[in-house]
């Protein structure tokens, strides 16, 4: 698991690919289409989907705090 | 702005009212649900809510009128630059991953109630809770009267009636519907109606995208048809005199106008008084969880459609902004940019009647949007008002019973003087008052992020930062400097509000920081 400094780093990564400042650079005409959009703004969707993907990977990951929930559900299991 | 649609018929209006009637049919059934007469149980349901309406109540709460109108109204302004809007509430869910975690078992130990519950307990200082909640209450009130003006103009030509004297019952109507069903249910009923209206709304989402589709063909044709108007218009080199282009990626300004409204609205949107609030209410962590992982998705199913409504929209009816010069000589501009989404539908209702019964469910969703956030945003402010401000200041030995009493009652007035003052402020910018919203609630975030993850962070410079910040903030805005070089001037102000924050905290005495670690480890924990 990746620990808050590698993940704050992987944000910023992600946030500057989604953030289309290089687009003026790439050698890609401005009209090229992809899936109907420009491609510069295509690839900011792109960008913001790999945000999400990363969100939702970092929350698969249980908060500590889930662990007083467990005991306290099990403490009301009559089973248990 | 409704004005382009054609009149619902009285069938059409008919399922509107049963869907509105059903709203204060579920305040009744939140009020028989209610376990006891208390606070907690008025603005949390109690033991809270499970994670189904939970994700609902968030998303029906984070989406709103703003959303569709306005959303789709800035994109037929400035074209592709507003797929912007997706970053920003996509960062909304990466703020939540600072707060949440850590405030959510705080809540349930100590049993917060409103957000800045957490300021009084994590930093004892009565002067910074309350500033808190004055910005909370004054920022949320402004998005509350735009949710009010966004029900008048979703509501504004339905009935074939005048727009003015429609949109001023619209706005009374809906207001009072919502304070109907709240005032009997509290939080139980508003997440319920949440949990229903972001059915609607999510369901409205893709009805609207597949019409537009339907409608005026596909996305390419409508890029295409923006890049030949721009090719013969010689706008294809940036700036012209027919403004930027709506296709070509932003440079300059527009790209810092991109970082800031990531910056501003990601922090703000966590910064919700109500969004936190629903932090509190989950049942469990585990809800919580669940529901930020779906909510970091949705972006991608709201704000996107809105953007990708308002890209067609520009490409197939582009003159809802032109300039002329009247008798005096002056240039003038006229913007219906906002009334995009309704033009839209209009063509949808001409093109037959399976599309005419598209609109009327689309625009159960859009009230629902609306409603949903306003509901919610009434709710806080009420809760807010009454324990922060009554049960603190005002009355410290009220009951519960009466604080409760207190509350329904705060939110008639507010709800009164917030639609009266729509009704009068009719036809002003819905994101310009989305923008002064965030300018002010983020300058509390340093309280709040600071609060929960550095354990050196003082009341003092916390409170003397937050005025600085919310001091520039207010008088860039005043001085109709809204936004300096494409940063928005909320953002001016917290940079200085961080920078009071940590360095006045840093030079404390070390017995000063021994003394503050002892009560960040007695409030927030290791």
């Amino acid at each position: 698991m990746m620990g808050p400094r590698r993940i704050l780093l992987f944000y910023l990564v992600l946030f500057s690919v989604a953030v289309p400042w290089y687009w003026q650079y790439l050698p890609i005409a401005s009209d090229t289409l992809v899936f109907g959009m420009p491609a510069w703004a295509f690839g900011a969707t792109i960008g913001s989907l790999s945000i999400s993907l990363f969100s939702g990977w970092i929350l698969l990951r249980r908060w500590p705090c889930e662990e007083a929930d467990d005991q306290r559900s099990d403490a009301k299991d009559p089973v248990s | 702005m409704n004005s382009d649609l054609i009149p619902f018929t009285n069938i059409e209006l008919a399922f509107i009212g049963v869907y509105l009637c059903s709203l204060i049919v579920i305040g009744w059934l939140g009020l028989r649900a209610r376990r006891e007469n208390s606070l907690r149980d008025f603005y949390l349901a109690g033991n809270g809510i499970g994670f189904v309406v939970l994700l609902l109540t968030l998303y029906a709460t984070q989406y709103s009128g703003n959303t569709l109108f306005g959303f789709s109204g800035k994109t037929y302004r400035v074209g592709y630059a507003w797929i912007v809007s997706v970053h920003f509430m996509t960062a909304i869910v990466v703020f939540y991953l600072l707060l949440a975690p850590q405030l959510y078992p705080l809540a349930k130990k100590h049993g917060f109630i409103t957000p800045t519950d957490f300021l009084r307990h994590r930093f004892e200082s009565p002067a910074l809770s309350s500033l808190g909640t004055v910005v909370m209450v004054v920022a949320i009130s402004n998005f509350l009267l735009a949710q009010l003006m966004a029900m008048g103009n979703a509501l504004e030509g339905l009935v074939g009636a005048e727009p003015t004297m429609t949109y001023n019952v619209g706005v009374i109507m809906l207001a009072l519907i919502i304070v109907i069903y709240e005032t009997l249910g509290g939080f139980r009923a508003v997440a319920w109606t949440d949990a229903i209206q972001g059915f609607v709304l999510f369901v409205g989402f893709f009805i609207l995208i597949a019409m537009v589709f339907r409608e005026f063909g596909s996305l390419e044709q409508a890029t295409q048809i923006l890049m030949q108007r721009e090719q013969l218009e010689g706008t294809a080199s940036k700036l012209t005199a027919a403004g930027p282009s709506k296709t070509l990626a932003p440079t300059g300004n527009g790209l810092r106008e991109w970082i800031s409204y990531i910056v501003l609205v990601g922090i703000g949107g966590a910064m919700y008084p109500q969004a936190i609030q629903r932090i509190y209410a989950s049942r469990t962590a585990t809800s919580l969880r669940r529901s930020l992982i779906v909510m970091a998705f949705v972006p991608l199913t709201t704000a996107l459609i809105a953007v990708l409504v308002g890209i067609i929209g520009l490409a197939h009816v582009p003159d809802l902004v032109h300039e002329f010069i009247d008798d005096t000589g002056v240039v003038q501009k006229i913007d219906r940019s906002d009334t995009i989404l309704t033009v839209v539908c209009r063509h949808i209702q001409e093109s037959s009647l399976f599309g005419r019964w598209l609109v009327v469910v689309l625009f159960a969703g859009i009230l629902a949007a609306i409603m949903s956030t306003a509901d919610s945003v009434l709710l806080s402010i009420s809760s807010m008002v009454t324990k922060d401000i009554y049960g603190q200041h005002l009355r410290p030995q009220a009951t519960e019973t009466e604080m409760t009493r207190v509350g329904k009652a705060c939110s008639w007035v507010l709800i009164a003087v917030l639609a009266s003052l729509a009704i009068a402020l009719r036809g002003t910018d819905l994101v310009k008052l989305l923008d002064r919203k965030f300018d002010l609630l983020i300058q509390l975030s340093p309280a709040f992020f600071l609060g929960l993850h550095w354990p050196r962070l003082r009341a003092t410079p916390a409170l003397v930062g937050t005025i600085v910040g919310l001091a520039i903030a207010l008088t860039l805005a005043a001085v109709d400097w809204g936004k300096v070089a494409g940063v928005h001037a909320g953002l001016y102000g917290l940079a200085v509000n961080v920078a009071i924050a940590v360095a006045g905290s840093t030079v404390f005495s070390d017995c000063a920081r021994r003394t503050s670690r002892r009560a960040f480890v007695r409030s927030v924990g290791t």
